[in-house]
């Protein structure tokens, strides 16, 4: 089966001639679709840089992103913003929440910008799920980080994106939220059936992936 | 060109045809209201001065000095009449000035059309590329369970000989203790060794011959989850007391540490066996007279349990590679072991297919600690762990 995201030949360096930083190196990957991938590296192996990639959000020098087999950079840049947001959930590590609206008006943010009906039902079965039914109407500046990125876990999952990519999710948590995170994002994202690349740091979240990438100075050293 | 895009063009069409028609009759009218003014000027003219019919006559059907206008105006002025008051005039501006309205009011009401069209056809596009999507969304699916499926073939194929792999060392080991003993003049207590050895391997092939029999029902589809709303401390319990005079013959003290209890969605009967599968594994590479200790945290949308042994520990590189089947680890104390790689991957299918998850980490005092975690709310119907 074609996988649902795919590298090819990927390259982007950073700098001047002079002092060229290689941030990702003829960068080659495949993910197969329902598969929990993550993506491990020291801080500056390139790992944002290649997820910032798959995303859509930062064009390559060179190579090629295809998502379910359509290369993204060749879409014009209206019609990335479109894809991205119907095909693809982000969640970073500094959640990205808006302040001035509440948890609910968070979550249903990304459908309402597609001109998407929202289904109250699954919306509500997604907050039951991530344990927030009683804060709907906090404000983000109200809540712990970990209830801020499950609120940005549950809107990343609530637009069903086919993708969900995300940047250390837990590098600003406590192990306690750090597990309680990665077991919500791993089983949320099994449960809807997507497909969900992480990327970490953390070895011990690396072993609950079915699928571990190394990335060292840009390029995948085991796979 | 289809047929909803001609609808589209031939409504404004049609209706700037309509204007247009209007426009002219309106013309037409203004026309007419002119000439019947110049009429009635002529008629009151002839009436007052019968005289000069012919001269009037004239002048009105069009036959005027060309410098008489000027002195037109000049009269008019003289008694107080507004040219643009004049009769004439006045119609045709009157005329105009619907014409106007009547153009401006069409050329909205065909923007509005256009507008109203464009709309459509923008939703109705989008409505297609939702409905493409839908499309290929399904047909990926559908080529993933294609996919599985021969997946799931080869996954039996590859256990099947994983399997004979695994029977291969025991059996060539009583064998060879078989063979010794036709072959060779034993002492009794050489005789006494071989039993022994051979009881060893025996008990290793019924160990093995269990594990293989859950993983097969496992691989087939045979096993089923169920979860339902059940006490945690039952379970664990249950898990802890299976396990307990193992770990209390080798000296290792086992203990569950006090915690509030809590209804969550399980399946009592595997998260059982994925919990002991997890102890025993803790109590088998756990040196005498250390300690196993269990310990349940609820954290904000699951449970945390923890498994703290003061054993042997996993080393980092091999962490993610204990739960995979058929793995067992390099040290020394694990190859010498019994086992056949098969507890840890079989609580991890158990804990996952019920939205949980498992690692291990580093313990805080030496050894390893497997961290389980499993969600307040799940999905609550069976799942096969497939």
């Amino acid at each position: 089966m074609k996988p649902i995201l795919e590298t090819i030949d990927l390259v982007k360096y950073y700098g001047s001639v002079s002092s060229v930083v290689k941030a990702i190196d003829h960068t080659d990957l495949a993910i197969r679709r329902g598969e929990f991938t993550a993506i491990v590296g020291r801080s500056g192996s390139g790992k944002s840089t290649l997820l910032h990639m798959l995303g859509g959000l930062d064009r390559p020098d060179s190579g090629k992103v295809l998502i379910e087999g359509k290369d993204i950079f060749k879409l014009k840049e209206e019609r990335l913003a479109v894809f991205r947001r119907r095909k693809i959930g982000f969640v970073f590590q500094s959640y990205n929440l808006v302040p001035s609206l509440n948890v609910w008006e968070n979550i249903v943010l990304p459908i309402g910008l597609d001109g998407r009906r929202v289904d109250r039902e699954f919306v509500m079965g997604i907050i039951r799920r991530i344990g927030m039914e009683d804060k709907l109407h906090a404000l983000p500046s109200t809540l712990s980080g970990g209830q801020q990125q499950r609120a940005a876990i549950a809107r990343a999952l609530a637009a069903r994106p086919a993708i969900i990519l995300a940047d250390e999710p837990t590098g600003n948590l406590d192990s306690k939220n750090e597990l309680d995170v990665i077991s919500l994002l791993k089983s949320c994202v099994s449960e809807y059936g997507q497909t969900l690349v992480m990327i970490t740091h953390d070895e011990t979240i690396a072993q609950m992936a079915d699928r571990m990438i190394l990335i060292e100075d840009g390029k995948v050293v085991s796979a | 060109m289809d047929r909803r895009k001609l609808q589209r063009v031939a409504l404004p069409a049609g209706l700037l045809f309509l204007v247009l028609l209007a426009l002219g009759g309106l013309l037409h009218t203004a026309g007419e209201a002119v000439k019947e003014e110049e009429q009635q000027k002529l008629g009151a003219l002839v009436r007052e001065h019968p005289e000069y019919e012919d001269r009037y006559a004239r002048i009105m059907g069009g036959d005027a000095p060309g410098d008489a206008s000027g002195l037109g105006a000049q009269i008019l002025e003289k008694y107080g009449y507004d040219t643009l008051d004049g009769g004439a005039y006045r119609a045709v501006r009157r005329y105009f000035f619907l014409a106007g309205c009547l153009l401006a009011a069409g050329m909205a009401v065909s923007a509005l059309l256009a507008l109203l069209a464009l709309r459509a056809q923008r939703r109705a596009e989008e409505d297609r590329e939702r409905l493409e999507e839908k499309l290929r969304e399904l047909r990926l699916r559908e080529e993933g369970t294609k996919e599985r499926l021969i997946r799931e073939e080869q996954e039996t194929k590859s256990l099947v000989t994983d399997i004979s792999h695994q029977l291969k060392t025991p059996v060539a080991a009583l064998r060879m203790s078989l063979e010794l003993r036709e072959t060779t003049e034993l002492t009794e207590e050489e005789k006494r060794e071989c039993s022994g050895r051979e009881l060893q391997e025996v008990a290793k092939l019924e160990e093995l011959l269990n594990s293989f029999t859950q993983l097969s029902r496992l691989e087939a589809d045979m096993i089923r989850i169920r979860p339902r709303m059940e006490e945690l401390r039952q379970t664990l319990a249950g898990a802890v007391g299976a396990v307990y005079m193992k770990a209390f013959r080798r000296g290792i003290e086992l203990s569950l540490e006090e915690f509030r209890d809590r209804r969550l969605p399980h399946d009592p009967r595997w998260t059982r066996e994925a919990f002991v599968n997890i102890l025993d594994n803790a109590v088998k590479y756990s040196p005498e007279n250390t300690s196993v200790t269990v310990r349940v945290s609820w954290l904000a949308s699951a449970v945390m349990i923890e498994f703290e042994d003061q054993g042997i520990g996993v080393p980092q590189e091999e962490a993610h590679r204990i739960f995979q089947r058929f793995y067992r680890g390099n040290a020394r104390q694990v190859q010498e072991g019994e086992g056949a790689g098969v507890g840890l991957y079989l609580a991890r299918r158990i804990l996952e297919a019920q939205g949980g998850t498992v690692c291990v980490k580093r313990g805080r005092r030496g050894g390893s600690n497997f961290i389980v975690t499993l969600p307040y709310n799940s999905v609550m119907e069976p799942v096969s762990v497939l």
